[in-house]
Order: C-alpha cells, then structure tokens, then sequence
C-alpha cells in the first residue's frame, strides 16, 4: 500500500473508524447479554452496523456489505420491535458480531482467509430468524404493479437479503391526521447501488403498503455509450394511494436514507387544505421536508412555515404521470429541497468533531523532542548551579519557571499519549466466548475500570498477556459444568478482568473463581522437571510461582487453547520487558488471582540515582520500598558468599549491585556494612530484597531512551537515560538483577532453569 | 439480427456484464431474449433503456423478445415503458 495514495488512505481512516465501530457493537451486544440493554442500546448496535456497511461500499467491499446488510436488517427487527431480543436473537448478535469483525479484518488484510462457511451460517440463522419470528408478509394490498408472489422470492434470493416486513395492524385508529396518500420522489444516488441495495425491493415495499402508480424518469440517464455500468440516472415517481404513516415510508428509505434524494409529501391534496395555519399541518410539512433520517418531526414553533411551504411544494410542482406513459415525454423533477437538506447534514455532524486523528509517529517524535527538553534543562540548571547564583538572582527564578513548564509540557504530552485499556478490554468478550465455546464450559466475562488510561505503548502490548493469561483462567482455572456443580459453585464460571491504578503503576488483575492452584500438582511436576530439588521447602507463594517457570505445563491433556508448556513463561517475559511484573494469588477451591503492574509510560521514570562501583545508576522508584544505613551487626554472612540484612525484624537476602553487575574488581573487599547504604525492593513476587550501593545522590524523572536499540541487551539493566550533567546512567532492572544475584550464589535447592 | 440471451438475474452484479455484451453489439440490430430473466434491477433497467434510446437514435432495431414473466412483472413495477418489451417495438 501506498501512502501517497489518497484513497488508500481513506481506506485506512474506514478501518480505523470500523474499530472504533466494532468497539461500539461488541460494547453493545455485551450490554444486551447482560441484560443491561434497552431500547437505545439496539439503536446503537444498529448504528454501528448501518455505519460500517455504508463505508464498505463505498470501497466496494462487497461481502462486507453483504454480510453487514443481513445483520443490520435483523437488528432493525430488534429495534421496532417486531423481533423480541431474547436469548436465541442475542446469541445470532454475538456471532454476527464476530463475523462482521472478521469480515473487516479479512478486507483490511489482517487475517489471510476469510472463513466464507461460516459467514453464511450466520447470515442464514439471522435470516432464519426473522423469518420465524417475525410477522407473516402481508398480502400485497396493490396489485396492479407489485410482482407475483414466486417472483418476490426469486428476487429476494437473488440479491441475497429479505425486505423489511411491516405490521399494517399498528396503524392507529383515528386516521384523521394521515393524509389520504402519499407522493415520493425518489433518486438513487449511485452509492445505493454500490452498497447492495436495489430499487426495485424499495418500490416492491413501497407496494405493499397500498396501490402505487409508479413513474419513471429516465431522461438524466447518460448516454448508452457514456453510461458507466454503474451510473445512477433514474428516479422514480410514486403515488402512493393509502393512508398510511410517513414513518412507515421513511421506514422503507431507511437502508438508503443516506444514498438516495427522497421526498415524501401528502399527496397534492393536502397542501390545498385551509388551515395550513394548524399546527398539525405545519408539522406534517416540516416532516415532509426533513430528511428522511431524522424520524424526530422538528418543533413548529421552530421553523419557518413559509420556507417550509415553499420547500415542501417544490415535488409537487410537476404533473404526475401515470404508469403508461412514455417516460421521456416526462418533466424532470429534481427538487431543491433534498439537496439543501443533504448539504445540510455533513456541516451538523462536523459540527460535533472533539477530535482529530494523528498520526503516532508524529507523536513519539514530538515526545523524544520534550525528552531532549528536559534533559537540556536539567543540564542548563546544573551549569547555572555550579556559578554560584544567588536563588534570588533572575537568571535562577526564570530557570525554576522553565523546569515548571517544561514539566507541564511533558506531562500534556504524556497525557495525548494516554488512552483507556477500553480498546484492549473490548477484544476480550469474543476470546472468552470463543474459549468457553471450544472448552464446553459457561464463562462470564466481567470487566472494571475500562476507563483506566495508560500510555498508549503500553495498551499495544497489554493485548497478548491479558489474552494468554484469560485462556489459561478458563482453560485451567475454571472447573466443567459438573465440577462446579459439585463443588456447590452456580454453572456457570466468572472471569473477572479489572485495570486500576496504583502508586504510579497499571494493575491488571484476571481472576476466576475455578478451582484455584493445585499445589500439589504443581510441586510434582517441578520436581519431575527437575526445577526444584525434590526436598525443596518453598511457600505457597514460590510454589503458585512455578508456574511461570520456562516448560512448566500443568494441563494432563494439551488442548489447542492453552497448555502447550509456553503459556505463563510467556506471559512472564512480555510483561517483564515492559517493566512489569505478575503476581499470582491462589485459594484452593475458591479461584486463582493474576495480577500484573506495569509501569504509565513507557517513555519516562522515576528514578533513584545511586552509585555503586563508581557507576552511576538509576533505580525504578515504583519498585523502591525503603533505603535506609545500616548499623554495624544488622548484616550478616550466611555461608560463604550470601548475605542478609536486618530490616524492621526480618532479614532479607543483600544483593550487593556493583558486584552482580560486574563494576567492581573481583578482589574488591566484601562488603563491610560501613560504606554503603541498602536500598529496599519489591521483586516481581512481591518478596523484598535488600540492594548494596555506594551511596544515593538524589531522587529525578529521567527520560527513558533504549539501550537495547542504541546497543545490546545486558543483563540486569533495563535501559538508560541521561542525566542533567550530560552522562548516560544505567536504569536498573530490579527483578533481573536479583534472578542474577541468585544465580551467581548458586543457591542450592532453586536452581532456575533458565 | 444478433440475439442476446439476457442472463437469468439481472442484478447490479450482471450489469458490467450486459454493458459489455451491448457495448460490443454497437452497430448492428439487437434482439435481446428475456425469456431466462428471473429479477430485474435498476442497474440492469437503465442500461437497457439507454441502449433502446440508442440504437432508436442510430435507426437501428432494439428489442426485447418473449420476456419472462418475472420480466414483465418487475419492468411494470419500475414504471418502464411497457412498449420496449413488446415484440413489435423492434422498429423506431
């Protein structure tokens, strides 16, 4: 594809529109599951449906059209009622909903193959079921124009989707305020055509309501040679003769409101009527004047009835003809009206635009800039610092109402960058059907705090381990039906998906309430594995732990779902190179908690900036609990190389920094417990462990840049940054380091296999 | 004469086909059967009636021959000129 390419480039802003879409419907459709949904909720599935299908036509995506068509017209049936949304129609949503996801991600080339059998299932269920629920077609009440009965259904086979049925029966009682008929003008716009609809089904519908006499105008028809195959030359004149209601008109229009120039008007007699000073009338006038797409017959009082009158009048200006005579001889009847009014439409819903799109390059660029922003004001203070300024000398108070904005600016950056989990939330109920589908189990999906925000690099990456730790939820955690009723537990299995902020950090949880950690199990299979020694004592925190262990597979049958031995050591690591950890809280019979924290951003950190071996370094604050110096006698030697230190009663295991990461020479002195401060951390697990350093110099936000982009991967360290003296520093990475620090104690009963 | 057998479902998606078929036929009299129709759309209607005004305004015969009864049926609910599906309506 390219970028040049301006119509591939609305393509795109489609797509990305049919996600926000799509976002909408499965919001919906989830809701209606629930039972939360009304009346609006229906109206809002539809929208989003009716938004997509007329996108893809216009990019001529045909099947998507197709399929987007069927479903919209069944969600009509659910929105007027005709159709009762219970069970069975939410259920035909939810797989409608996949597969007209999947349609759009077939025709924007993110999946290879679109599957065609499935497609047609669906659209045939949806089609089964309005048909079976639905009002019985009435008899056609026009005969002279509307076709046989067998013709009808050929025709609907051929163009692959029913028409819209209508309950005569709901009209009301007193007709008084409905006119006799109705004149319609219509004009096909060639976008009608392009999105599978098709005249001839509107005037077939239009038919049923009452005998029509249809006139056709062919005279802006282009000509033969010149007619592009997919031109839109003619419309149609309509006098219906029957005292029905607009909207039962507009209903029929309602497909195409968009795609065609429709007037409906009463029938010429109406506008001859004297009280035109009745408000009824007015009303009905301001109606017949209003696009068809706005159902709401504006106020009266608001508009002004001569204009009206004068646009209203307009269609009916020309002769009527009968359907005998020859079209050609035909006046044309494009009526100004329809045009002002779809003029008209576009400025309004511009009108309401909150947002702009932009493109994220542009973002990152401008956030590297600030980057180097803040990094040349932390420079510039230091230099004006070493002159030895008084702090009330101008230079210094400019500097302080710089740092003040340059820190505004990076978090107003910062904040365009942030977007809910919501996107990433959303994708989540069809995994879950999709997974208690293929399991044969009966999952409900809850979510909370969808409105939690976090850097938009981060909400990219939250997809596969919240997808991969979901699967495992159901896969593993949740029992069968017949396990959980034996357990006493309802039928069906809860999976709880939750984003909160904590202390600076997203926190992602995923519980269920299954069975909970078999330990064990899950104790054997370690040992079998040999990743613990068979007369390992661990908690039950370092046994749940395992799990996360590289070939650790607890499913007795691997299923296609999850089990394959990769999944949480997986899951582990993606979360791990975001800066994250996971946790994992287990109740035997009760359910199993996931929880993951991840860091806002990906782009800046709070920092400690210590020093240990003569090295700078930088440790993530989040991570810190406590720093404190110790007294002589609170450290003390366990065997020949480990340490620990007293800490509030307890002892930790001491990492000493410069030693692990290699700064210091090997024939450094040990550590005395003197010249040195200890630095308390949280570790993945939630177990703390007491870091060695040199000294601490100070507390900063730092830019993060990517050491592993600009140099390679080393072990311990996360990343760098620069620090106002224009040095690089080493960015810690704290569950690494003390992975290292373990490993080069060679700790005897918890090898890692790694 | 050439005879054009018109394809059962003249829908938007045969219309590119009939517009070539046509296309092709330009300069000679046409006979279109419709004795196969089975739907017609109003894709396929215009390009019919602007190929009948064309060959009209070359004096050359366009007709539509022994239509099917869907045929009919539709062309009446569009409104079209009902002479153009009659068989005598091959001469301007």
């Amino acid at each position: 594809m390219s970028a040049d390419d301006p119509f591939e480039a609305i393509k795109q802003t489609f797509f990305l529109e049919c996600e926000e879409l799509l976002t909408d419907l499965e919001a919906s459709v989830t809701a209606l599951t629930f039972g939360d949904g009304d009346g609006e909720t229906i109206n809002a599935a539809f929208r989003a449906i009716h938004s997509i299908k007329g996108g893809a036509g216009a990019f001529g995506l045909e099947d998507l059209v197709r399929f987007a068509h069927v479903f919209e017209t069944f969600m009509d049936e659910l929105r007027s009622g005709r159709k009762a949304c219970d069970d069975t129609a939410i259920r035909a949503m939810l797989h409608a909903s996949d597969v007209l996801a999947d349609h759009v991600s077939f025709a924007r080339g993110l999946i290879p193959s679109m599957d065609e059998e499935r497609s047609a299932t669906v659209a045939n269920d949806l089609r089964a079921l309005m048909n079976g629920a639905g009002p019985a077609p009435l008899p056609a009440a026009a005969p002279e124009p509307s076709a046989p009965a067998g013709t009808t259904d050929e025709i609907e086979a051929a163009f692959g989707f029913k028409p819209v049925m209508f309950n005569l029966d709901a009209l009301p009682e007193d007709a008084a305020m409905v006119p006799e008929g109705w004149t319609i003008s219509f004009k096909p716009h060639v976008r009608l055509y392009e999105t599978g609809n098709e005249p001839a089904l509107l005037l077939r519908e239009l038919a049923r309501l009452g005998p029509c006499t249809v006139t056709l105008h062919a005279e802006a028809l282009a000509p033969f040679a010149d007619l592009h195959e997919t031109a839109a030359g003619l419309s149609w004149t309509i006098e219906l003769d029957a005292p029905v209601e607009k909207t039962a008109i507009q209903e029929i229009f309602e497909f195409v409101e968009d795609e065609c120039d429709l007037v409906i008007a009463p029938k010429g007699g109406a506008l001859d009527t004297p009280d035109v000073g009745d408000v009824d009338i007015a009303a009905l006038l301001a109606a017949a004047t209003a696009p068809a797409s706005d159902p709401v017959v504006p106020a009266a009082a608001d508009v002004d009835i001569q204009a009206l009158l004068a646009a209203a009048q307009a269609p009916l200006v020309p002769p009527i003809q009968s359907a005998g005579e020859a079209p050609t001889t035909a006046p044309q009847t494009p009526t100004k009206a329809p045009a002002a009014t779809a003029a008209a439409a576009p400025a309004t819903s511009a009108g309401t635009q909150a947002s702009i799109r932009v493109d994220l390059d542009r973002i990152d660029k401008l956030i590297n800039v600030v980057g180097e922003l803040v990094i040349q004001q932390a420079m510039l203070a230091q230099s004006v610092a070493e002159c030895g300024l008084t702090a009330s000398s101008t230079v210094k108070v400019g500097l302080e109402d710089l740092e003040q904005l340059s820190r505004e600016i990076q978090d107003s950056v910062m904040a365009i960058r942030a977007q809910p989990v919501k996107s990433v939330f959303q994708r989540m109920p069809r995994l879950v059907r999709e997974v208690a589908e293929m399991t044969g189990k009966q999952v409900r999906l809850v979510t909370e705090g969808e409105a939690t925000e976090v850097d938009k690099t981060v909400v990219d990456r939250l997809a596969e381990p919240i997808t991969h730790m979901i699967r495992n939820a159901i896969d593993h955690g949740l029992e069968d039906s017949e396990g959980r009723a034996a357990a006493g537990k309802p039928k069906e299995g809860t999976i709880r998906l939750a984003a909160l902020h904590r202390s600076g950090r997203i926190v992602i949880e995923v519980s269920d309430d299954g069975r909970g950690i078999n330990r064990e199990r899950v104790r054997k299979i370690a040992i079998d594995r040999g990743l613990i020694a068979a007369d390992a004592n661990l908690t039950n925190e370092e046994t749940d732990n395992l799990i996360f262990l590289p070939g650790f597979s607890t499913a007795d049958t691997v299923s296609d779902i999850s089990g394959r031995g990769v999944g949480m050591d997986v899951v582990r690591r993606s979360i791990q190179q975001l800066g994250g950890r996971i946790s994992i809280a287990s109740t035997p019979g009760k359910g199993s908690v996931f929880t993951m924290s991840l860091p806002l951003t990906l782009a800046v950190l709070d920092g400690m900036v210590v020093r240990a071996g003569g090295q700078t370094l930088l440790s993530p604050l989040p991570s810190i609990i406590e720093s404190f110096t110790p007294r002589e006698g609170d450290l003390h030697r366990i065997g020949a190389r480990d340490w620990v230190i007293r800490f509030r009663d307890r002892f930790l295991p001491l990492i000493d920094t410069a030693k692990v990461l290699g700064f210091s020479p090997p024939d450094r002195g040990e550590i005395n417990g003197k010249d040195g401060i200890a630095i308390v951390v949280e570790n993945e697990g939630g177990s703390q462990v007491a870091l060695w350093v040199d000294d601490i110099q100070g507390q900063r936000q730092v830019v993060i840049k990517s050491l592993e982009t600009n140099y390679r991967k080393v072990e311990g360290i996360s990343a760098a940054t620069i620090l106002g003296d224009g040095r690089v520093a080493l960015i810690l990475d704290i569950d690494a380091l003390v992975v290292l620090g373990r490993q080069q104690a060679n700790h005897a009963d918890f090898k890692i296999a790694s | 004469m050439t005879v054009y057998h018109l394809p059962a479902n003249l829908d938007t998606r045969t219309a590119p086909q009939v517009h070539a078929a046509l296309n092709g036929l330009e300069d000679q009299p046409v006979s279109l059967d419709g004795s196969q129709v089975e739907s017609l759309g109003g894709q396929c209607l215009q390009i019919l009636l602007a190929a009948h005004a064309a060959w009209t305004h070359r004096n050359l015969a366009f007709a539509i021959q022994s239509p099917s009864e869907a045929l009919c049926a539709q062309w009446a609910a569009f409104g079209a000129p009902a002479d153009l599906l009659s068989p005598l309506g091959d001469t301007p």
